[in-house]
């Protein structure tokens, strides 16, 4: 016990790293503003900025910052991240913030990553090989001793475990809580590319990236017209059926391509759980049906009625107009984040209300 | 058969019978009784999904009889057998080694299951409960106390255990959460088809036990008695691997690794109707696992799902088994 004691106390943490950057003003740097997303904001200082990322609405409380410092010759914080520094190095615990990453084309500034094996892209995955990506998961924990072996400059973790309302770095690692999933429009969640575009120093491209995209949506969602024909979402597990919150950001993408949603009465963030017999009792009457679930790849309308006979009576199957999106065959977790104009066209599409477009993610089951 | 006996059937076939009903009858979707009752004869609801409501409703109380009562029936064989009040299916790492064989089909993909669909599942979880029973039998040979036995069957559900744990390592999300639900035990959901296999698969092993009456009855009095009466104990010892294999295996692949009841049920069962005669045990044990798989299952979903099946089976069983324990300790029994 002593010796382990002696050992404890003997070790020695290094300081955090120094700053030597850059004024991003003088840089010819852009600076971006904050308009859809409620998660983060980034605030410009004399001597740099800083990103906060926090909690909204009923969400569990929670908060964390990441100060960047410019060398100007004033005095610098020693808690701030050095931007400048040639080989910044990211570490991410989701392959959401890599395909965020990836868009900005700095996909060499990830050094380590949760779930490698999930990475479907083949190009991504070979980067990532060459690259020498280390893996920081073992299930969905992270696993400290790799994670410290990368040597990541900033890691990019997930609020779920978060004990504190105000998150501290661990390790010496500047951490940042990466909470995008939260938002409640894919507008809003897009915008976090933003956050992304001034870690790596691509706020110009990530500026271009985002205004391309909300054109493109806003242009979609303005051809919706507003049937008023109602809609439910996804599929049962055993007995419980979940449904996502009226407040969540796929509902409020199918409302943009002119749908209601069923269940958009009832209140609260989180997913709604329904039994199953519930929503075969109430909810088969709905015009449309859309389902995110992960499927073989030629999933057809029969295999979903050979699921459970009931389908049969729903009003949707009756109709054909079953929108499935399978998550096993498209990036819908990953790269979909960053395609919601495409994902409202398909929308559109499936729902008839454009016509020559060829789906990506949504389609009308067959 | 002593009236006190036929008392006892008449008694656990009503209560399952009502228990049965009332699983029909209760549930979110709010249907008449009168219309329950009604499609259960053919006619259609005045909603049309109804029917499928109650066919579900059907199916999953079908399910928990055949399960119950075929995990209580494997549970008497065993401690009969292993000469051991503890043994069941779980206890013994019956039920560990289905989970392994199905973990393997579920966790290690390599396409079995879009080649052979739930067979993958059937043959999987038969060939992982055989090979741990077949473990079991020979290592009885060379292990005289039952208490001993006891614990390397517990070593053995550690052993799977840890099996399943390397196969979590190449598994995707979706396997693993399909297994982790799967591990939390539940009747429902099954198809027809799938029900129709689940009750041959309980019902006949449960006929082959007519045929371990008389070996049974033999072996209560130790294997030494039993060969001195003319009982062939290699066959005996072969019928209760195959009985008990499918059986476990069978109820683990269709409704989950469900705990508990193949213990608790012989030993409440044995308590109530102090009978040593097997022509009445097995046929009373069935009933009260069937009576038991349905109350759980009522419990389940009157918590609107949130507390899974085997939270259910444990919160019976485990008290019985401690009780059972500490008349164990009374009886000098040593670990």
């Amino acid at each position: 016990m002593g010796l382990f004691a002696c050992l404890w106390g003997c070790i020695q943490h290094p300081d955090q790293e120094t700053i030597e950057s850059i004024d991003p003003l003088d840089s010819g740097r852009v600076e971006l503003k904050v308009q859809y997303a409620q998660g983060f904001d980034l605030k410009y200082q004399k001597n740099g900025m800083h990103i906060v990322t926090h909690s909204f609405g009923t969400n569990t409380p929670f908060a964390d910052s990441l100060q960047i410092g410019f060398s100007n010759g004033n005095e610098q914080d020693e808690n701030s991240l050095n931007l400048t520094a040639e080989g910044l190095r990211i570490a991410c615990q989701s392959s959401t913030h890599l395909s965020f990453i990836k868009a900005l084309n700095a996909t060499d500034k990830v050094c380590a990553l949760c779930g490698i094996k999930y990475v479907t892209d083949k190009n991504l995955q070979n980067t990532l090989a060459a690259n020498q990506v280390i893996e920081i998961c073992q299930g969905e924990g992270v696993l400290m001793e790799p994670l410290l072996a990368a040597e990541p400059d900033v890691y990019l973790t997930y609020p779920f475990q978060s004990t504190s309302e105000n998150a501290n770095d661990v390790l010496g690692i500047h951490d940042l809580f990466i909470a995008e999933y939260l938002e409640k429009t894919p507008l809003a969640r897009l915008e976090w590319i933003k956050l992304f575009g001034v870690l790596l120093e691509k706020e110009g491209l990530a500026k271009k990236i985002f205004d391309e995209k909300k054109t493109l949506y806003l242009d979609n969602q303005s051809k919706a017209v507003e049937t008023g024909q109602t809609f439910i979402m996804n599929l049962p597990f055993q007995d419980n059926w979940y449904m996502p919150s009226s407040q969540s950001l796929v509902v409020n993408l199918i409302e943009d391509a002119g749908l209601s949603y069923l269940y958009a009465d009832e209140k609260g963030t989180e997913n709604i759980l329904h039994s199953k017999e519930s929503v075969w009792s109430d909810g088969g009457v709905s015009d449309y049906w859309i389902i995110i679930a992960a499927r073989p790849a030629q999933f057809s309308m029969d295999d979903l009625i050979s699921e459970a006979p009931a389908y049969r009576t729903f009003a949707a199957v009756q109709k054909n107009q079953v929108i499935f999106c399978n998550t096993s065959q498209v990036p819908y977790f990953t790269r979909g984040v960053l395609e919601p104009e495409i994902m409202l066209k398909d929308l559109l599409f499936a729902t008839g209300q454009i016509e020559q477009h060829d789906p990506v993610y949504f389609r009308l089951l067959q | 058969m002593k009236l006190k006996h036929g008392i006892v059937i008449t008694l656990l076939v009503s209560a399952t019978i009502l228990l049965v009903i009332t699983n029909l009858s209760i549930g979110e979707a709010e249907i008449p009784f009168s219309s329950v009752w009604t499609i259960l004869f053919g006619a259609t609801g005045e909603n049309p999904v109804w029917s499928f409501i109650v066919e579900n409703r059907l199916h999953r109380s079908i399910a928990a009889v055949l399960a119950g009562g075929g995990l209580a029936v494997s549970g008497l064989i065993l401690q009969v057998f292993f000469r051991n009040p503890l043994a069941g299916p779980g206890v013994l790492g019956i039920t560990s080694g289905a989970s392994l064989g199905v973990g393997v089909v579920m966790l290690g993909g390599w396409g079995l299951t879009a080649s052979f669909g739930t067979w993958s599942h059937i043959l999987a979880g038969l060939i992982g409960a055989t090979a741990v029973l077949i473990l079991l039998m020979v290592l009885s040979r060379f292990v005289r106390s039952a208490v001993t036995l006891l614990v390397i069957g517990l070593m053995l559900v550690f052993l799977m255990s840890a099996f399943i744990d390397v196969l979590y390592l190449w598994a995707n999300e979706s396997s693993t959460r399909e297994y982790v639900v799967w591990g939390l035990g539940s009747f429902e959901g099954l198809s027809r088809a799938n029900l129709g296999y689940l009750g041959a698969f309980v019902i006949l092993p449960f006929l082959g036990t007519l045929l371990l009456v008389k070996p049974l009855n033999s072996l209560i009095l130790g294997p030494d008695y039993a060969a001195s009466v003319g009982t062939n104990l290699k066959k005996v010892r072969l019928l209760i691997i195959v009985i008990t294999g499918v059986m476990a295996s069978a109820i683990t692949v269709f409704c989950g690794p469900i705990s508990f009841i193949g213990i608790a049920v012989p030993q409440i069962i044995r308590r109530m109707t102090i009978a040593s005669n097997y022509a009445i045990l097995l046929p009373i044990v069935f009933i009260a696992g069937s009576l038991l798989g349905v109350a759980a299952d009522i419990v389940v979903r009157l918590s609107a799902n949130a507390l899974p099946l085997n939270t259910v089976t444990a919160l019976i069983g485990a008290p019985v088994i401690i009780w059972v324990i500490i008349k164990l300790n009374k009886q000098h029994a040593t670990f």
